[in-house]
């Protein structure tokens, strides 16, 4: 017998759980129903707008095969991104809630190898449907004169971006405890990557749209001149970030090859062990750098030239997308910082945890990277990271004289990092002390709560200064109002959201900031008291620990006197 | 620092490791040993304080009530679950330093033992041959001696998710012995189970104590590890209370012998005569008396001719021994010391 050799990630054809999701979910009894509807339309698709263009229109097949094309890779997404997604997310929910997990989470095989196999091997039945429907597309994309390159490129980003999504599927698999809650999750982060983010260059900001396949099919319909209806799409410009200018395919790679660095992060996490945090300490204070510099890279052109932002928004002034493009920014940058800090801070039973090992260990501290250690330098990372970015971006528009006149003093950053700064560590601190459970409470209090009612009170009772009062507690509203009050003090901005408050502007700011000022203090000394009392916990249910080496001990090897067996605890194998 | 990198793993053919338990070549004392582990879930403490040590060869039995700690203790040794604090070795393997090596050494079959109710029997030992880096005829080699050392030949292209519950037990125990572990960690592998398909898992159990396999198996039928086990280990809330070899816990734990004596007419006489007897003690059971005594057979003996040249018609005089049942429920009430 030869000597057993781990299979490596990149040995596809040996990956054992990629060949059972080909085993599984190709039996010929479903697969084959399940192809030859596929393949009836693919050829449908493809029949119908070639030979309408030839017949009925008058046109060459070319122009049909234009059309056809474009179809046949949109059923092709659609068996990918929707079935497939599905399909990853019930599947490894499934194999939680089994505990056949548990078999995979034995072997020797190496963990990426693992994740790669479920990755294709879950959706192994779209894959083929999808190929099914390849050549059907390449007969188009022949008679269409498209250059293979090209289609090859376009390909490429398709499976990469439908990695992400069946990733996105796996994550919420491995998130949630029941497959049904697993489908939830799955689809509302499916809305919120892929849907609500790339919704951000409405405003412009273009990086984020370039998470889904658009900007790679806008580039492969325009480099082909492929026409529909005669019409074909301009080519999709070149991505502004910092400075620089990355082609747009190549851009969708690396945005999406971060996704699913981020996604494989947590699965390989909860691979490995079922209670950890989704981030790991050191993973959580990269993401808040990542993205923070992603989005800083993202702004950093409209501050530099904020004539593209003007273009685009007719009407608007300088001053109003100075407020709108630091706003959003700071807000992006906080919800990073936020997203970090709940996945990676513990909970008590975590915290506790810690301490016996602490305590039992003789340790001066339980060490940073450990799940069950505090999110609190996390915090002070973040913290520090968002009030850095947005400093960063100020100064830039600092120095754009012809964009602000005159100059804003640099102390006036100062109020809109601090507020958000507060916010996080309010949401941080709340979490450890309030739990994962405890903490959506308590946001619902502090945040969702004020937006009703600042709603009901300036909609329906017209009381619009009370609702200012209570909307500054929401922490995308105050940042918006304290970045506005920033540029409206420095402009003498006459139409932003802070001037319209009036006389009351400054103390409805300075609200928001005392209230998380207040309450961060607040939460800050619950949170000592907290681990305190935890550690006193930690060290009380160790005191009834007995030392391995106290009492006389019982073994599969040797009997102890029985009058030591009767007390619990002495009677352990020494 | 974990280390999780796979390494190749020797997997000697099932029967290269037959035979006594000394071909096993042990590379540590025991094949088991724990120290002072502790087992948090929330705020429970699942296990406390485990100092366990389970030499080679030895079929161990875990016994104890549900929420004992036996599943959890389970957990520690076959690298699911890391402790609070403590170490595990199987092996000599540490569970949490070394995992990859102590997975190479343990097979664990879980409580419930689920399967892919969507692969056919072969296809899910495939699956996890291929997982420990079995390739090609090997591997389908392996997949096939495994089917027939659990008597499954037959089922061989049924689908898993077919099989009876005691089929599905013994296609997991397949799947357990694939990579050919030392250390057997077995769930309440019987429950659940009718009795014909129970003493068929206890025959394939008997084989594999045969083979030379450490064993560790929990179960609370307590009579089906009486036959089987070398030692036993009661867990009671976490900890555990005793652990040794079990003739000598019988005989530690419940060291008075007792005797059934029954007579012909009214039993008073017969305790009349024996509240006599300083060296017995005896209690009114229906239909006679049980009397016992920390003396061996020979004076129960002498105590049965005592009776009969007495007069007194005894028609029965039978020793009842000490079960294990009886250490075990003795140990968990605090009634035996």
């Amino acid at each position: 017998m030869n000597r057993p050799k781990p299979v490596q990630p990149w040995e596809l054809a040996h990956n054992p759980i990629l060949r059972r999701g080909l085993r599984a979910r190709l039996r010929p009894k479903t697969a084959i129903g399940m192809g030859a509807v596929v393949l009836t339309v693919a050829v449908f698709l493809a029949a119908f707008p070639i030979l309408t263009a030839q017949n009925r229109i008058g046109g060459t097949p070319g122009q049909g095969a234009d059309l056809a094309l474009v179809l046949l890779l949109g059923f092709q997404g659609i068996l990918l991104l929707l079935g497939g997604t599905g399909a990853a997310a019930s599947g490894m929910a499934k194999e939680r809630a089994d505990n056949v997990l548990d078999y995979q989470r034995m072997t020797p095989m190496p963990t990426p190898t693992k994740i790669v196999g479920m990755l294709y091997g879950l959706p192994a039945r779209e894959y083929a449907l999808a190929a099914l429907v390849l050549p059907v597309v390449l007969y188009c994309a022949a008679i269409a004169n498209v250059d293979p390159f090209a289609l090859l490129r376009f390909y490429a980003v398709m499976l990469l971006s439908v990695a992400a999504y069946h990733m996105t599927g796996m994550t919420a698999g491995m998130i949630a405890k029941r497959p049904w809650r697993a489908n939830m999750i799955a689809q509302g982060m499916v809305v919120l990557l892929y849907l609500v983010l790339p919704r951000l260059s409405f405003f412009q900001l273009d990086a984020f749209e370039y998470l889904t396949l658009l900007p790679a099919a806008q580039e492969f319909i325009a480099s082909q001149d492929i026409r529909i209806d005669g019409e074909g799409l301009p080519p999709p410009s070149d991505v502004p970030l910092f400075t620089a200018a990355i082609n747009p395919t190549l851009f969708s790679g690396v945005m999406l090859g971060l996704l699913l660095t981020c996604l494989s992060h947590v699965v390989a996490r909860r691979w490995k062990d079922d209670a950890a945090n989704l981030f790991g300490k050191r993973f959580a204070y990269l993401f808040v750098a990542g993205a923070c510099t992603l989005a800083t890279g993202a702004f950093w052109p409209l501050v530099e030239d904020p004539n593209r932002f003007l273009e685009e928004r007719g009407g608007m002034g300088v001053e109003a997308a100075a407020v709108f493009m630091l706003s959003l920014h700071l807000c992006l940058c906080l919800g990073a910082g936020m997203l970090a800090v709940l996945a990676a801070a513990p909970d008590r039973f975590a915290t506790i945890r810690g301490d016996r090992r602490r305590l039992k260990l003789d340790l001066p501290s339980i060490g940073w990277r450990r799940d069950e250690a505090t999110a609190a330098p996390l915090m002070a990372w973040s913290a520090v990271v968002i009030a850095g970015a947005f400093f960063i971006l100020f100064g830039l528009l600092r120095s754009r004289p012809d964009a602000l006149d005159p100059t804003p003093a640099w102390s006036l950053a100062l109020a809109p990092a601090g507020y958000a700064v507060l916010a996080l560590f309010f949401l941080g601190l709340g979490r450890e002390v309030a739990g994962p459970r405890g903490v959506l409470l308590l946001l619902f209090a502090a945040w969702v709560v004020p937006v009703l009612a600042g709603i009901l009170l300036g909609g329906a009772t017209e009381n619009e200064v009370l609702a200012m009062y209570v909307l500054s507690l929401m922490p995308v509203f105050g940042v918006v109002l304290e970045v506005s009050t920033m540029v409206d003090q420095a402009m003498r901005f006459d139409h932003s959201l802070a001037s319209e408050l009036g006389a009351h502007r400054d103390s409805v700011r300075l609200f928001g900031l005392v209230f998380y000022g207040v309450a961060s203090a607040v939460l800050g000394l619950l949170w000592m008291r907290r681990r305190s009392r935890l550690f006193q916990l930690a060290k009380a249910s160790m005191e009834g620990e007995p030392s391995p080496l106290a009492g006389l001990a019982v073994t599969a090897a040797g009997l102890a006197q029985p009058q030591d067996i009767d007390q619990p605890g002495n009677a352990q194998g020494q | 620092m974990t280390r999780d990198a796979a390494e190749p793993i020797a997997i000697p053919a099932l029967e290269a490791s037959s035979g006594s338990s000394a071909s096993t070549a042990p590379d540590t004392d025991f094949a088991i040993r724990t120290v002072d582990v502790r087992v948090d879930y929330n705020d429970v403490a699942a296990v406390q304080g485990l100092n366990l040590q389970i030499g080679w060869g030895e079929v161990y039995g875990l016994v104890g009530p549900n929420g004992a700690g036996k599943t959890s203790t389970f957990g520690v040794l076959s690298t699911l679950r890391r402790p609070t604090f403590g170490e595990a070795y199987v092996a000599g393997h540490e569970t949490v330093e070394h995992p990859s090596q102590a997975r190479a050494a343990v097979g664990y079959m879980p409580d419930q033992s689920p399967v892919h109710d969507d692969l056919k029997c072969w296809e899910f030992l495939d699956l996890f041959a291929g997982s420990y880096g079995l390739r090609g005829a090997d591997r389908k080699k392996r997949v096939d001696e495994c089917l027939a050392r659990v008597d499954l030949t037959g089922k061989r292209n049924a689908m898993a998710g077919t099989l009876s519950r005691g089929m599905t037990q013994r296609l997991v125990l397949a799947k357990t012995l694939l990579h050919d572990p030392r250390v057997l960690l077995l769930d309440e592998p019987a429950s659940g189970l009718d009795p014909h398909a129970r003493k068929d898992l206890r025959d394939l159990l008997l084989d594999l104590r045969e083979l030379g396999k450490t064993i560790v198996i929990s179960s609370h039928i307590l009579a089906e590890l009486a036959d089987f086990c070398s030692s036993v280990g009661v867990m009671q809330q976490g900890r555990l209370l005793v652990s040794g070899p079990i003739d000598e816990l019988t005989a530690k734990l419940a060291p008075r012998r007792r005797w059934s004596v029954r007579v012909v007419g009214p039993v008073a006489p017969l305790l009349g005569f024996l509240e006599a007897r300083e060296d017995w003690q005896a209690v009114l059971e229906p239909g006679g008396v049980e009397v016992s005594t920390d003396q061996n057979e020979a004076h129960a003996a002498r105590l049965l001719a005592e009776l009969i040249a007495a007069g007194l018609p005894v028609c029965e005089f039978t020793e009842r021994r000490a079960t294990m049942q009886d250490v075990v429920f003795g140990i968990s009430s605090g009634a035996v010391a």
